[in-house]
């Protein structure tokens, strides 16, 4: 059984055509796909866009969203992070993006309403991929957030190809063992 | 017919974060169209970890205005895609009800009785332009049918997120294999015209959508005597995870397993993302 307002049961109600149970959804969510989504594009007003077109989207393709592949958080951060880079690349390809620089727009590090819980995590993920060798939290951080290809991040670090691949794979896992099971959620 | 090897778990890393170059893309999708348990596991050991890596990015908080506007964005869209499904109930257009039958003057019996033959002829041409009305109601109803089904199938081409989507044959598959199409994920609607696809006697091509967690049949194909086929398919996929369209050689009548291919993949083409 699921509890009234579970993601899940938002979802339910989504695909049913209930837009306020997207209300709830908005409010629970936003912060991390915003905080996504400001990282890649780098500006505040490009990230809002970014947001509208992501809740549109989970509004359009409710029915996509497959329980048994992931949770609610998981899926919206896949689509607004293809938003985001989808916009990022057409922007770098106006040379628009080169001249953004770090997110100066945006509270840091307070977030009203955000859980302790978020924050935690966010810490917890901070301090792992500071642990990793360097070149492999860049590579993950080009990749991710970047929307590099490992071809591209290999130029941009010069470093071959096959290495890099390597770099992503192991960044990847041992994030995993760095940041115990239970503490994501 | 493609061996799992350790380079194929180094591009499921790349397929989470989203970082595949693309002949590696096209690597990959063969290798798990062909069913591949090691890396359908990884991939979803490494899915969570770049979900992890979301986690890392510095907290903001967008304008509380952003909030209104989306909801409210989100609200006319409900409220248009409610309006358009009444209005395609009325689409068809209603034609004007038949006459109830004709008032007839009682005034003498000679123009009773001449009234009666003349209404007796009006009535069978009545009758008859009742006839040809029902076929041309009937008739029209069906090209209204028709065009609304083209409309929906050509508003695949050029909607606004459409993407377009191309084939081309493995080293498992004949050279000239074509397939190109475009895909819509807001409707996940999708065209995909394949040129050269009659399959060798007793085998059948079938088309299925590639995603993290497996391939998904989306039918035989069927193509014409010159080998030809144009699929039209309604439901192409969720969009979150489609990540490419392949073709394996199959059985007639499609694999037994609906959730792999049996045969070689001959043809594959990614979505773009």
């Amino acid at each position: 059984m699921t509890e009234p307002d579970s993601d899940r049961d938002c979802m339910e109600r989504l695909r049913a055509g209930d837009a306020a149970a997207l209300e709830v959804l908005y409010d629970r969510h936003t912060p991390l796909l915003y905080s996504v989504a400001l990282r890649i594009v780098r500006r505040a007003a490009d990230a809002e866009d970014v947001i509208q077109e992501t809740w549109l989207q989970a509004w359009r393709n409710a029915s996509g969203y497959d329980p048994a592949r992931g949770s609610v958080a998981g899926w919206l951060v896949t689509i607004a992070r293809s938003r985001a880079i989808d916009r990022f690349r057409s922007l770098a390809s106006r040379l628009q993006a080169e001249t953004a620089v770090e997110p100066a727009e945006g509270p840091a590090g307070d977030e009203p309403g955000a859980s302790a819980v978020a924050g935690q995590l966010r810490a917890r993920v901070g301090a792992a991929l500071e642990a990793l060798p360097g070149r492999q939290r860049e590579s993950l951080e080009l990749a991710y957030f970047g929307g590099l290809s490992q071809s591209e991040i290999a130029a941009r670090l010069g470093a071959p190809l096959g290495t890099v691949k390597s770099w992503c794979r192991q960044g990847l896992l041992r994030l995993r063992e760095l940041v115990p099971e239970e503490e994501w959620t | 017919m493609s061996h799992h090897r350790e380079e194929h778990l180094e591009l499921c890393a790349a397929l989470v974060l989203g970082a595949l170059d693309e002949s590696d893309r096209i690597e990959l999708a063969a290798h798990r169209a062909a069913g591949c348990p090691e890396c359908e596991r990884e991939i979803v050991r490494l899915e969570a970890a770049a979900q992890l890596l979301a986690r890392s990015a510095p907290a903001a908080t967008p304008s509380p205005a952003l909030r209104a506007r989306t909801l409210a964005a989100v609200a006319a869209e409900a409220r248009a895609a409610a309006g358009a499904s009444r209005e395609s109930e009325h689409r068809i257009l209603p034609l004007p009800e038949r006459r109830g039958s004709a008032w007839m003057p009682w005034v003498f019996a000679a123009a009773a009785a001449f009234l009666a033959v003349a209404s007796i002829m009006l009535w069978r041409e009545g009758e008859e332009l009742r006839g040809s009305l029902e076929t041309t109601r009937r008739d029209l109803a069906t090209s209204q049918q028709r065009l609304l089904e083209e409309q929906r199938w050509t508003a695949v081409l050029d909607a606004l997120d459409a993407r377009a989507v191309s084939l081309a044959p493995t080293p498992d598959g004949a050279a000239d294999l074509r397939g190109r199409g475009t895909w819509d994920p807001a409707t996940r609607r999708a065209v995909i015209v394949f040129d050269h696809v009659a399959a060798p006697t007793g085998h059948d091509y079938q088309l299925w959508g590639i995603h993290p967690g497996g391939p998904r049949s989306l039918g035989v194909v069927r193509p014409d005597a010159s080998g030809r086929a144009i699929v039209r398919l309604e439901d192409a996929g969720d969009p979150a995870t489609l990540q490419a369209f392949a073709i394996s050689l199959e059985p007639e009548g499609g694999s037994p397993n609906p959730n792999a291919p049996s045969g070689p993949v001959v043809m594959v083409g990614r979505v773009p993302s």
